[in-house]
């Protein structure tokens, strides 16, 4: 009896300790970082370049969707940087009080990807019958910016290129692969999902669209060290790793505040 | 207080509050803070909770019509080959959704194995409803399948072949011997299958896209919600009713498939 209750408290200790250690998993003194998907591939190099500068310091960056991630922060997950890929979901978490302070970092741009053999040159042959298009859902950054590039264009070319929309994807990734993986024959994605893909090439949108915003949002109880990481991100030494990755500065686009 | 010995009741207690207290919380968030009225009155929702219904149905009806045969096959063999068949099928109850449907993608798709043989015929399938149902059926049936199999496996053989000395043939056997014996392990995987195709998400996406009214399902319809502006309180809204609905409908399946239920 007595044996089976050690056994019993020996398994209760490791059932905790495991919890423990998952729940626990390496937060201590690292910045967390909460990023938008489209931002896996510069962001490494960014915050290493930060680093070298600032010894000691740490990460720990959990990509998603900006939606998605908006929704985790609003939920209560913690972290003490939010970078976004449209203001909308930042300005969400400011009005529910989670932001201390934000600033805007770069610009990206629709562009529409086919692979490099594609016959389609103008955005004009997506209006062709048996062309099949990805798009991302209305409901995402990337999704509502080519929504308003819809909107813009002539309505009889608009409507044949929404006929021809096979999938309204939750993430732009997603929307990219649909053509990596010859499903779709274009898609709406930003100029930078294209950095680093092979037999993929940009077609101009040709329409003058707003551009979208990447915006960093400081969260609530961030520390000083957060702080000047942002400024980081925002500030003129950040620009050519920026500018490598297919982001554009704020002020070549004149549209950002 | 219950009785010295009777201490482990506080462990399946304890399990359930922990299966409770999350679908309570769902609950409770989506009546204080979302709409679930407006996403009942949306058609959105309502196309998805149809295209769900109709393709986890028509899933569970090609799983039925395809899986108890197989089963049935694999059971009564004692090759090797059906002993690997049977590991095999456990497989995509383990992979990932997402890589099951690139799977798919790889036979199926416009680039796939069968792509071109398909085109020439003039069928298209990813990005349809059809595809739904296929990302459904590779994902959800290998549940009843399983389950039919053990069913068929822990039948005494003797049984059969009492019925088959008296004269039946071997449909009547199957109808009138065999099915009532197993119609417990069938229902039980009928319903595990249905369930799982309701709510299949990864494989879909992947292999039919999120095109509302074609390709949607409710779970689809869930992560766009959750993607959107509306957030977090649309998602939890359109969640709430597809929970409401699956247990309506499980209930139901329950029902079908006690012992007083069953096929005689």
């Amino acid at each position: 009896m007595a044996r089976g209750r050690v056994r019993l408290a020996t398994l209760a200790l490791l059932v905790g300790v495991a919890v423990a250690a998952a729940s626990g998993c390496g937060s201590d003194g690292a910045v967390r970082i909460f990023a938008a998907s489209s931002l896996q591939e510069v962001l490494p190099e960014l915050l290493d370049r930060y680093a070298e500068a600032n010894e000691g310091v740490e990460f720990e960056v959990q990509y998603g969707g900006s939606q998605s991630l908006a929704a985790q922060l609003e939920l209560g997950a913690e972290a003490d940087l939010f970078l976004s890929a449209n203001e909308q979901q930042l300005e969400r978490l400011e009005e529910e009080g989670l932001i201390a302070r934000r600033a805007p970092l770069v610009v990206n741009r629709l562009v529409i990807a086919v692979e490099s053999d594609s016959s389609i040159a103008v955005i004009e042959d997506l209006g062709t019958s048996d062309v099949r298009v990805a798009v991302g859902a209305p409901a995402v950054p990337v999704g509502a910016l080519t929504e308003r590039l819809l909107a813009s264009l002539e309505a009889g070319l608009a409507d044949r290129i929404r006929a021809n929309v096979i999938t309204e994807d939750p993430n732009v990734r997603i929307t990219l692969s649909r053509v990596e993986l010859g499903e779709a024959d274009a898609a709406f994605v930003y100029s930078t999902d294209l950095r680093g893909t092979e037999g993929l090439r940009a077609v101009e949108v040709g329409a003058e669209i707003e551009p979208n915003v990447y915006v960093g949002g400081l969260l609530e109880d961030a520390d000083a060290e957060v702080t000047s990481l942002l400024e980081f991100l925002a500030g003129h030494e950040a620009v050519a790793i920026w500018s490598r990755a297919g982001f554009e500065p704020l002020n070549a686009s004149g549209g950002a505040r | 207080m219950p009785r010295r010995d009777q201490w482990w009741v506080v462990l399946p207690v304890l399990f359930g509050v922990f299966f409770l207290l999350p679908l309570i919380g769902l609950g409770w968030f989506a009546i204080t803070d979302g709409d679930v009225a407006s996403e009942l009155g949306s058609s959105t929702t309502w196309d998805a909770l149809r295209l769900s219904v109709l393709t986890a149905t028509l899933t569970l009806v090609l799983a039925i019509v395809l899986g108890t045969p197989l089963a049935y096959l694999l059971a009564s063999s004692e090759a090797g080959w059906a002993r690997l068949t049977a590991t095999l099928l456990d497989l995509p109850l383990v992979l990932p959704p997402v890589v099951s449907g690139i799977a798919l993608l790889t036979v199926f798709g416009r680039r796939g194995y069968l792509g071109d043989p398909l085109s020439e015929a003039g069928i298209t399938l990813s990005f349809t409803t059809a595809a739904v149902v296929l990302a459904q059926l590779f994902v959800a049936a290998p549940y009843y399948v399983r389950a039919a199999y053990a069913g068929f496996t822990a039948m005494d053989p003797r049984f059969e072949g009492v019925a088959y000395t008296l004269g039946l043939s071997r449909w009547r056997t199957f109808r009138s011997v065999t099915l009532p014996l197993v119609w417990p392990a069938l229902a039980g995987g009928a319903v595990l299958c249905w369930a799982r195709a309701l709510g299949e998400l990864g494989a879909t996406l992947l292999f039919a896209g999120s095109l509302p009214g074609r390709t949607q399902t409710m779970p689809l319809a869930i992560l766009s919600a959750f993607e959107s502006s509306a957030g977090l309180a649309g998602a939890v809204s359109i969640a709430v009713i597809l929970v409401a609905f699956a247990l309506l409908l499980l209930v139901l399946l329950h029902r079908l498939s006690t012992p007083s239920g069953a096929y005689r």
